[in-house]
């Protein structure tokens, strides 16, 4: 109990709650906009907490990146923009409910879930960082190759009705993953002699230019043809039932969330689109998701929320980094002179669970500036839309050149966008092809290690999570093929035949 | 500072100053003040070298081990240098897309590039044309020798223990980080010298990864360097078997080197200071100067000590002599493994 007063004196230090208020204001912005990453952001705060002790940087830092995945949701609501990679799941249903008039409840509901996402991830965090030692080893080649399959077959599934345009995106999502620098052999792959290429297609410019250029490219199409009224943010209040509606979806996905953040390299992208799934899966009524669902925004934002604490436990546990955001958290901590790993809680309990409590008070912090906020973020839909897409073209712009300080950046995005926009037009779903570009080199390189490793054979399959995968991923594939027969049954025998759902 | 300075950089790159500075505006308030008075209308060929900032491009993301270093060095250049000094991340195709900029730069010393072994390595696999000759050395600032390190619970206690299983003909798994990586050439050098069997490659994106799958028990030993395995070498995780420097690293004292176990192999990752090719003599002479008064900095050597990066420095001729015969090894080597 001496280690949690630790870290409550820790995480309440006067010094620490400042640097936690400014870490989450800056994460608002550097979330909202397209194309500033969390983890940009990080690298750019990272220089000034080397003069500051270690748990007010850290917190400056965790403030945040736990409040840039939140504010990634805010365009992904307004714009049909994700403004993170993470809140690309929640354009699916945020989308179509902004469009009704209903963006005041998306936002709501995106903040709380985002909250209470984040606060069961790292209560989940502070209960078993011990043991999730064991379980991010138990990641291996295999695991992560038989998880990106499992993954993407359920975003295919997802688009049920339209599984062959799904399937399609999602092609097209891998065979740009096979870009680029092979993994395994120093081999240059479809690089037409450019260098740019040779790291693969970066996948931020791809997803500014899907969503963000592709959408305000259908907008100016929407202008030509007449003046339309914008659409109103509506009430931002939600009735108790409204809630309570969203409530196990929030909790399941935010469990899932965790887990899928473990697993280092998977990140928030992959654990909404899960949360997603396995939300509707098993949702009574599945007709409304993908037209404005909201238990599609509360899953999706609750699990990428989530992920952030999980993503940290292979950090505290093992010293070493999921993904680039916990690289960097590392970085500012192997600069003060301390070196994550399981040996942190003993010999610097003040910074694991002023870690822990920090996390928490981030949160609520969040929470209140998102509650500030929210009515501000609603006016955007005031702007009238011949000012507000040109200035969403030049924030794509913009934002994939920033990334990298990379011309090339821009280009990229310029050609996903004329892509995303004559996808739009074909009832082609852009999410597939998204999910495929992330889960591509994942699934390449983690086969082809399996397969190194077992010596060319394909045994690693029966291995005990290999084999949950593999059958997971027939289910997923099984089921709307079911479903499917049965409609046709139903349909051939005379009865009320269910209409095939169209998702985007 | 350098940082700070991101967001009030000179006109030249009107659309990068716009992305930094909005990334980072809230946190500029004040500080740009001044920083634009130079005059940029002077020679730079001559004496006065330099009149303005210098752009310093590290082609690696922000925020890793290299870039840490590099701006760490930076922060030390400004004041020996006399002028700014502007970290620009340009990230892409393995460090070649920053390499390749830097290096086609107008060649007047205003923009110097961080060059690394791997992207020069890159050039033996067919991926790029970069050679000595397309490069101006300026200096060398950092050596990190590869260490053959084991798992904890692994029945290799020793690097004679582990090449006896190689010669036994054992199906060993090294893990290393990225394709057409150093640390392939490591341990493959390693297996040739000791004349035992090559041991299989397993590449992964990065060092942590390649941690991650020793202490997972997927692969039998990792030939990363000391700096990147030195938190888990020190939590006990990993075993270190064997260093592949001239000399042990300070802070593994008692790992031998392959050479003091008979085996005539060393194998290391530099990074270094270039500059475009057809620099004036004197700005290379100057940059060469003011960068070793900065590599000298109680600051710079106390952190890299402190992160356990290798302190290994060259001067220009001396840097540029070196790195044509670095390439004319490793080529050698890659073409002798029959890896490119």
């Amino acid at each position: 109990m001496s280690n949690w007063m630790e870290g409550l004196a820790a995480a309440f230090s006067p010094l620490s709650l400042l640097l936690m208020a400014v870490g989450v204001v800056l994460g608002m912005f550097v979330g909202a906009i397209p194309g500033f990453s969390a983890t940009m952001g990080i690298a750019v705060l990272l220089p000034f907490t080397f003069a500051l002790d270690p748990v007010p940087g850290l917190m400056l830092l965790l403030g945040l990146y736990g409040s840039a995945l939140y504010s990634g949701a805010i365009p992904a609501i307004l714009l049909r923009i994700p403004g993170t990679p993470g809140a690309a799941a929640t354009v699916i249903d945020a989308g179509p409910m902004a469009a009704r008039g209903e963006a005041g409840k998306a936002l709501s509901i995106s903040l709380v879930c985002s909250v209470i996402g984040g606060v069961i991830g790292v209560v989940l965090l502070a209960m078993l960082a011990p043991v999730m030692a064991d379980f991010a080893l138990s990641f291996g080649s295999a695991e992560y190759f038989m998880l990106a399959v499992f993954a993407l077959a359920v975003i295919v599934s997802l688009s049920d009705g339209a599984v062959l345009k799904g399937a399609l995106s999602a092609l097209i999502g891998l065979s740009l993953a096979f870009i680029g620098l092979d993994p395994i052999q120093a081999y240059a792959r479809y690089d037409f002699g450019m260098p740019q290429l040779l790291s693969g297609v970066s996948f931020i410019p791809v997803l500014i230019g899907l969503f963000g250029v592709a959408e305000a490219l259908v907008q100016y199409e929407r202008m030509h043809r007449g003046r339309e009224k914008p659409a109103t943010a509506g009430s931002f209040g939600l009735s108790g039932k409204e809630w309570r509606a969203l409530a196990p979806a929030t909790w399941w996905s935010s469990l899932s969330g965790f887990l899928v953040g473990v697993a280092p390299g998977a990140g928030g992208t992959v654990a909404s689109f899960l949360a997603y799934d396995h939300t509707k899966r098993f949702a009574h009524d599945k007709s409304r998701f993908g037209k404005g669902d909201p238990r599609g925004v509360a899953s999706a934002e609750a699990a990428n929320n989530a992920s952030i604490a999980g993503g940290i436990a292979p950090m505290l546990t093992l010293g070493v980094p999921g993904d680039a955001a916990t690289a960097l958290l590392i970085g500012a901590l192997t600069v003060q002179g301390i070196q994550p790993g399981p040996r942190l809680f003993s010999s610097s309990p003040d910074l694991v669970y002023g870690l822990f409590v920090g996390l928490v008070v981030i949160y609520l912090l969040t929470l209140l500036a998102g509650l500030l906020g929210t009515r501000l973020w609603g006016s955007v839909l005031k702007v009238p839309p011949n000012i507000m897409w040109p200035v969403v073209i030049v924030l794509s712009v913009l934002g994939a050149y920033a990334l990298r300080y990379n011309v090339f950046d821009i280009a990229v995005m310029v050609v996903a966008g004329v892509v995303g926009y004559l996808m739009l037009k074909g009832g082609i779903p852009v999410i597939p092809l998204v999910v495929g570009l992330v889960l591509g080199p994942i699934a390449e390189s983690g086969l082809r290690r399996a397969l190194i490793i077992n010596d060319g054979s394909f045994s690693f399959v029966l291995q005990p999570v290999s084999l949950t995968l593999l059958v997971l991923t027939l289910v997923a594939i099984a089921l709307p093929v079911v479903r499917a027969a049965r409609a046709r049954n139903a349909a051939r025998q005379g009865k009320v035949a269910r209409q095939p759902v169209d998702h985007s | 500072m350098v940082q700070r300075r991101a967001g009030c950089r000179r006109p030249r790159a009107g659309t990068r100053q716009w992305a930094a500075g909005a990334a980072v505006a809230v946190l500029l308030t004040g500080s740009c003040a001044g920083s634009d008075s130079t005059d940029e209308t002077q020679s730079s060929g001559g004496g006065h070298y330099p009149t303005r900032g210098i752009e310093f491009v590290v082609p690696f993301d922000a925020g890793g081990g290299t870039d840490q270093l590099a701006r760490r060095l930076a922060a030390a250049a400004e004041r020996t240098c006399g002028t700014n000094i502007i970290v620009t991340n340009k990230s892409g195709g393995s460090g070649l897309v920053g390499l390749t900029e830097g290096l086609a730069a107008r060649p007047d010393g205003y923009t110097l590039v961080l060059a690394t072994s791997s992207t020069l390595l890159a050039s033996h696999f067919g991926i790029s044309d970069v050679s000595p000759e397309d490069i101006t050395a300026v200096a060398k600032i950092n050596e990190d020798p590869s260490v053959l390190s084991v798992a904890a619970g692994s029945p290799y206690r020793s690097i004679e223990d582990f090449l006896a299983a190689a010669r036994d003909g054992e199906r060993l798994l090294v893990s290393t980080s990225g394709s057409g990586s150093i640390w392939e050439l490591s341990f493959a050098g390693m297996a040739r010298a000791a004349d035992v069997p090559p041991m299989v490659n397993v590449p992964y994106e990065g060092a942590g990864p390649a941690l991650i799958a020793l202490l997972g028990g997927e692969v039998d030993a990792t030939s990363i360097s000391g700096v990147e395995s030195r938190t888990q070498i020190e939590q006990g995780s990993v075993r270190p078997l064997a260093v592949m420097g001239d000399e042990r690293l300070a802070f593994l004292p008692d790992v031998p080197t392959l050479k003091e176990s008979g085996i005539d192999w060393v194998s290391t990752v530099w990074r270094g200071l270039a500059v475009a090719p057809g620099v004036p003599q004197p700005v290379v002479d100057r940059l060469d100067a003011c960068m070793a008064e900065a590599y000298r900095d109680k600051g710079f050597q106390a952190w890299m000590r402190d992160q356990g990066y290798g302190l290994s420095y060259q001067d220009a001729a001396e840097f540029q002599r070196w790195l044509a015969a670095d390439f004319r090894r490793a080529g050698e080597l890659v073409t002798s493994l029959d890896l490119g």
